[in-house]
């Protein structure tokens, strides 16, 4: 980044060595010039000085236009703005260029001191603020990494010794080597896995946030069935019914697709109602060439109406009344899987009675 | 065998395994390097080879994959003999489709290690496996 007080640095190329010259009599005292007879030594000029600020080029010279050396040497030095110096004639050749973005502004010859002072003032402006951007852009991708990096490492870290209190938990169960009339065994286990539940939900945050979307088919009858047998149902005490209509392939982001089911089914599961004597999940999905819509309805707690929309933000929690309770990051990383899938999610609920996710995912057919 | 790098669960690890009363010897190593050393030194003596080998996947230096490549290296008499349960607490794909490319994985159980599994899967393997061999 260009240091303040710094002065700014000017190539400019003109095959006339007197105007050269008097650009360099000009504007000498104020900013750092360098020159140029031909395009083949401005280029030597900027791979040796790279951070030139600003390039001055005149339009005609001999091998090659302005134009076409500021076309030349955009890959390599893509930073410097650049200022064109032309006559009134070549106005078609100068239309291309501006229309082509690879000059900042344009200057007709013969140049007055104010208006070239000005432009390259306004040129320096946007060359710094550019720079400003572009380091600003870096560091927030290295930031991005380091987080994401940090979630996974300090996930797995924090996953070994709370899987290791449950073996030993197991162990001593299995053992009956301690004596626990009260169950505090037990109580150790479940804080234990409320605890590794919450990490579990970050390592699926991080997941979702990371791994690349692979497209392939998706049977709903299948991903439904998975979904639910990895959740550990207890079939005893929460009903669950799905009915699938798929006739037709769906191709999506499977990965994701199963986050967003696992999730919402997990939801609909955990938040029952401990009045409700038949508490029940009904999951229906409907499969068409443009969409999946999947509707996750539960008789549950459901959620107070001043609350619905805050519901799929980060660590957002209603007052816990009943066991079961959540740890804000469930919804939050639906939402942010949908996202991903250009899908969109809608929620009815009604506190007492129970809850309605509505999903809707493109079926991408290429 | 087990190769863990956590030391409390070699522990558990090996009390699971005894009190399945499947193995009757049990050898703990929290390190990979040190694992393979014993399988090099006894590459010729099927007799002392581990029948089952409980491999954690991530440990530091040489993690459960590592192993199994360096494993891969040995003559077919030693790849043969060792039947490997991957025992790890990852949640990642990757991890668990890359387990399908080698052949003498048998499972990937997860931590915690539920005794019942295990002894499941011992008994398993066990029922395909010549009387002595057994690690």
């Amino acid at each position: 980044m260009p240091k303040p007080n710094q002065k700014i640095k000017i190539l400019y190329i003109d095959d006339e060595q007197n105007n050269l010259n008097s650009f360099k009599a000009v504007f000498r005292r104020d900013y750092e010039i360098y020159t140029a007879l031909s395009a083949e030594e401005a280029v030597g000029i900027l791979n040796e000085h790279a951070d030139v600020h600003l390039i001055i080029a005149d339009q005609r010279m001999p091998k090659c236009t302005g134009v076409e050396f500021f076309a030349s040497i955009i890959k390599e030095h893509p930073d410097p703005r650049r200022i064109l110096l032309t006559g009134y004639a070549d106005m078609e050749s100068l239309i291309g260029a501006i229309n082509n973005g690879n000059i900042y502004r344009y200057i007709t010859k013969p140049w007055n001191e104010l208006e070239l002072r000005n432009t390259i003032q306004n040129a320096y402006e946007a060359y710094r603020v550019n720079q400003e951007l572009k380091e600003k852009n870096q560091e927030l991708t290295k930031v991005n990494e380091e987080l994401s990096r940090f979630i996974y490492s300090a996930s797995h870290e924090l996953r070994s010794p709370l899987l290791s209190v449950l073996g030993i938990v197991n162990l001593a169960k299995l053992e009956n080597s301690v004596v626990d009339p009260y169950g505090y065994l037990n109580m150790i286990a479940n804080s234990v896995h409320q605890l590794d539940g919450f990490v579990l939900k970050l390592i699926e945050y991080y997941q979702n946030t990371r791994v690349e979307s692979i497209f392939e088919n998706i049977n709903f009858n299948g991903l439904i069935k998975e979904t639910i047998d990895s959740l550990n149902v207890d079939t005893d005490l929460v009903k669950h019914e799905f009915c699938v209509d798929q006739e037709i392939p769906f191709f999506s982001d499977k990965f994701r697709v199963g986050l967003v089911l696992k999730n919402l089914i997990d939801n609909a599961l955990k938040f029952r109602r401990l009045s409700e004597p038949f508490p029940v999940v009904k999951i229906k999905v409907k499969v068409d060439s443009e969409n999946a819509t999947v509707l996750i309805q539960d008789n549950g707690q459901g959620i107070q109406e001043e609350y619905l929309n805050k519901i799929f933000t980060m660590f957002f929690r209603t007052k816990i009344e009943h066991e079961g309770q959540g740890n804000g990051i469930g919804l939050y990383i639906v939402k942010e899987a949908l996202n991903k899938m250009n899908g969109t999610i809608s929620v009815q609920s009604t506190y007492n009675v129970g809850s309605s996710f509505e999903v809707i995912i493109p079926n991408i057919q290429n | 065998m087990i190769v863990d790098d956590s030391k409390i669960d070699l522990f558990l690890h090996e009390r699971f395994i005894q009190l399945s009363g499947i193995c009757d010897k049990v050898i703990s190593y929290n390190n990979a390097e040190s694992a393979l050393q014993y399988i090099n030194e006894n590459s010729m003596m099927p007799s002392e080879l581990p029948a089952i080998v409980l491999l954690d996947i991530q440990m530091p230096e040489i993690n459960g994959f590592e192993f199994l490549n360096r494993l891969q290296q040995f003559p077919e008499s030693v790849r043969t003999a060792i039947t490997i349960i991957m025992v790890s607490s990852t949640v990642d794909h990757t991890d668990i489709n890359r387990l399908e490319d080698y052949k003498n994985v048998k499972c990937l159980l997860k931590k915690p290690l539920d005794p019942d599994q295990l002894k499941g899967v011992l008994e398993k393997i066990n029922s395909n496996v010549k009387v002595g061999d057994v690690s």
